[in-house]
């Protein structure tokens, strides 16, 4: 009974005394826990994609589980939130892109900008316009000129407003003198169907989701609106080499709530930048058409500044900005 | 070529014990996953992925397929013994698969599902294989004015859904139409029905939904009977299940695989849609409509047919055109691509032997999940063995995790919570819940291309009409209104003439 007595004792003062032991060592070991990486769209889509191949890589970088949680609903706006509103640990890191900040100017309950911090910048996802090869268009002049002739005889599949598509769909048309008769699909992976079932003719997704049907030659990419030719389609020419001086893109980034101790964001910054940098990512990234442009956290700000300056005037032009959201 | 290369992959495949044994571990997890309220057979292979980083392309189209398959299935076990629906394709069993183990045939319901689930499981594979090509153009011909009359029609088969007055269905069907409008409008992204509210911004999810309608509202309605005797267990009953009966019932599985097939060959359908039409259309051709609901096989048999061969109707796109069939074939593809593989025209065009595996794959799973699932319903019936005490208990605490699992969302639990009250009044004064899930499957669908259809038409409705599937469609749906009117007439008619015959008139439903 005694020896008992003493047993317990002894295991107690020892759970006791390691107690605080533990939660030092979890404050100097960051990480000590499983990093969430928060997806706001359904498994299956682009950025779930990204997240979980990350994920892979963020694991071994940093020794530590990471899991992928997809939070979505709301366009995108219930998962940005919960990115924003958890503990500024560096235990919860979410894929951005410019939906949230086309949702920060079309709906009052969307989170704030300036509650997320860019921890690190993946990749551009430059706009593009493609065409059903049914329709016999070889280049962008051939489209130009049917578009003129007759606006109807074209119809755009692209995302509601707000979405990436839907941003190309407004500055590429505009450029190129012509008027689109824009049809709304919900997501990429729709539109995409629309584009090889016949029911539209043109779309103005970028590259990733029609990659593959490019390469078989089912549809025709007539321009990408990026400085450089994409890296997957190299005798696809850029609107700029075609005379036409549009540069417009989507963008994938890692943000976290505002507010990480220093020390622990520098940490994350370094393991995001390795992960994405890493060998894995980076040829499965560049498979799947995407344009990395790996930048560490000061590179993301910038571009996430950029962008609001690009999709605020958008949105006013096409009157979505919400009335209390609308800048004085 | 592709048969050939498709029993050359079958031998090879079917003689390697690694890969049998994977086939079976894929099974295992998902049967268990899948029975797991909440994980849809979407998050169950999302959950995988990662495990397959490290494999071989091939090996991991195997381990996820088999996973996938038997995840359709698992979706069941919880909607026929809990009547908690896994997956969103599974919300039909429960109508017919609860009642069933309540009265002490749970063994028998999950024999149904099971030999339903893999009996449309083949026949999705055999119209794969063999109609591909077939399939694949019919499902191209389908844009958004036959999504919005297909809808239709399903909303159409709505009144023969439920039981009691067709007014009251349909009405109780509008409502969830509405009900599906609240949240982001799918074609232009503004708000509806939301009042700036986070809550209602991410909108009413069907599952949510759904937990809460029949899973929570039925512990509600125990709560109510609380100061009665408690609720004595049902017996298991017989396990197993006489083949005769299950041979007895080929033309209703035949006729559900084949409803599932189609749809899930149609882009963007989904399995909901594929069951909900192949349980109204399974009711309104039954002898005894007025005993589903309440346990009758036909009523299981017909959903969980339709629900695995949706499976193989689902990877007819993806295959045909390289476009995902549903959610789930999209996180196959993204599955896919981690493999360096990108599923599309090239890849199926060039490479005979990766449809192969495909198909073996489907195959393999299925036999997998018939002979775990068979090992495992006496296992799974013990569930019903609990004290309904303490079964309320675990099937409250389920209804939270599954609402909450589906979109991480706290909101969704208060929406499951909101509804599971719907429920539980609904069913106090006798009005039918399942059209408010066929409104909330369908509403969404029928106005999204109807919409869509108006924009591309510029207005004019002619666009239904112009278009032979949609105009063979929106002439069923008239028909299956009018049919029902033409026959009380001709009754009518009849019995004038027939002069005091008119007591005799011949009744809709034998049975009543």
């Amino acid at each position: 009974m005694k020896r008992r007595q003493l047993f317990a004792t002894v295991t107690g003062l020892m759970t006791l005394a390691s107690l605080p032991m533990t939660s030092a060592l979890a404050q100097d070991a960051y990480p000590s826990e499983p990093i969430h990486i928060t997806v706001v769209w359904p498994a299956g889509g682009g950025h779930d994609l990204v997240g979980r191949l990350i994920g892979h890589e963020l694991s071994e970088i940093m020794d530590t589980a990471v899991v992928v949680d997809n939070v979505t609903g709301a366009g995108g706006s219930t998962g940005i939130r919960h990115i924003a509103e958890a503990d500024p640990d560096g235990y919860t890191i979410g894929v951005m892109g410019l939906h949230a900040v086309s949702q920060s100017f079309m709906n009052p309950a969307a989170p704030k900008l300036d509650g997320l911090d860019p921890i690190a910048y993946i990749s551009d996802e430059p706009g593009a316009i493609e065409v059903s090869v049914d329709m016999g268009i070889d280049t962008l002049d051939d489209y130009i000129a049917a578009m003129k002739s007759d606006p109807m005889s074209l119809m755009n599949g692209n995302d509601p407003q707000g979405g990436n598509s839907f941003i190309f769909a407004s500055v590429i048309p505009d450029a190129l003198g012509v008027n689109m008769m824009k049809l709304p699909y919900p997501g990429h992976a729709p539109t995409v169907t629309a584009l090889l079932t016949g029911e539209v003719q043109t779309a103005t997704l970028p590259i990733p989701p029609i990659l593959e049907h490019a390469k078989a030659g089912k549809v025709k990419v007539l321009g990408v609106a990026a400085e450089q030719r994409h890296p997957q389609l190299p005798d696809v020419p850029t609107f700029k080499e075609q005379g036409y001086d549009i540069v417009v893109n989507d963008f994938v980034m890692l943000v976290a709530p505002v507010g990480i101790p220093q020390d622990v964001r520098a940490k994350l910054e370094e393991g995001l930048l390795k992960a994405i940098k890493s060998a894995g990512f980076t040829s499965a990234a560049a498979e799947n058409g995407m344009v990395l442009r790996p930048g560490g956290a000061d590179m993301a700000a910038e571009e996430l500044a950029k962008q609001v300056e690009l999709v605020y005037p958008i949105l006013e032009q096409a009157d979505l900005v919400a009335e209390e959201l609308k800048r004085k | 070529m592709l048969l050939e290369s498709f029993f050359t992959v079958l031998a090879d495949f079917a003689t390697s014990p690694a890969m049998l044994g994977l086939v079976g571990l894929g099974a295992i997890l998902g049967l268990v996953l899948g029975a797991i309220p909440g994980i849809s057979s979407t998050m169950a292979l999302a959950i995988l992925m990662p495990v397959t980083f490290t494999m071989e392309p091939g090996v991991a189209i195997l381990f996820l397929i088999s996973v996938f398959m038997s995840s359709v299935y698992g979706g069941s076990i919880s909607a026929i013994l809990m009547k908690l629906p896994g997956t969103p394709a599974s919300i039909f069993t429960q109508i017919d698969g609860y009642p069933m183990a309540q009265s002490g045939r749970a063994g028998h319901a999950l024999n149904y599902a099971l030999v339903a689930s893999t009996v449309g499981g083949m026949v999705g594979l055999a119209l794969l294989v063999v109609l591909a090509p077939v399939l694949a153009d019919f499902a191209t011909n389908f844009r958004s004015p036959e999504f919005a009359a297909v809808a239709l029609f399903g909303i159409v088969m709505l009144s023969f859904a439920s039981n009691g007055s067709t007014l009251v269905a349909s009405v109780v069907g509008f409502v969830g139409i509405l009900l599906g409008m609240v949240g982001f409008d799918a074609l232009t992204d503004a708000q509806r029905m939301t009042m700036n509210q986070p809550m209602l911004q991410s909108g009413l999810n069907l599952i949510p939904v759904i937990i809460g309608l029949f899973g929570l509202g039925e512990i509600l309605q125990n709560l109510v009977r609380f100061g009665d005797a408690p609720t004595a267990r049902p017996a298991i009953g017989k396990v197993m299940l006489p083949i005769a009966e299950l041979a007895r019932r080929w033309k209703v599985m035949l006729r559900g695989s084949v409803i599932g097939t189609f749809i899930g060959a149609i882009p963007a359908a989904g399995s909901a849609v594929a069951v909900s039409i192949a349980y109204a259309q399974e009711r309104r051709l039954s002898k005894e409509p007025e005993t589903f609901g309440t346990g009758h096989p036909d009523g299981l048999v017909a959903p969980e047919a339709a629900n695995s061969a949706s499976v193989g109707g689902s990877l007819i796109p993806l295959i045909a055109l390289g476009v995902p069939g549903d959610t789930i074939t999209a996180v196959l593809m993204g599955a896919l691509m981690v493999h360096g593989l990108t599923p599309g025209p090239l890849l199926f065009a060039n490479d005979p032997t990766f449809v192969s595996w495909i198909y073996v794959s489907v195959l393999l799973a299925l036999v997998a999940t018939l002979v775990l699932g068979l090992g495992m319903i006496r296992a799974a019936v013990l569930v019903t063995r609990i004290p309904p005490q303490l079964m309320y208990v675990f099937i409250a605490v389920f209804c939270v995790i599954g609402a909450f699992a589906i979109r991480n969302d706290m909101n969704d639990v208060y929406v499951m919570i909101a509804f599971g009250v719907v429920g539980f009044v609904f069913s106090r004064i006798g009005l039918p819940v399942t059209p408010l899930a066929f409104g909330l499957i369908l509403g969404p669908i029928l106005e999204e291309n109807l919409r869509r259809s108006l924009m591309i038409s510029q207005g004019s409705w002619k666009i239904f009409i112009d278009r032979p599937i949609s105009a063979t469609l929106l002439g069923v749906c008239v028909l299956l209104v009018a049919l029902p009117l033409i026959t009380a007439l001709l009754h009518r008619l009849q019995g004038s003439l027939a002069g005091k015959k008119s007591e005799n008139i011949p009744k809709n439903y034998p049975g009543e």
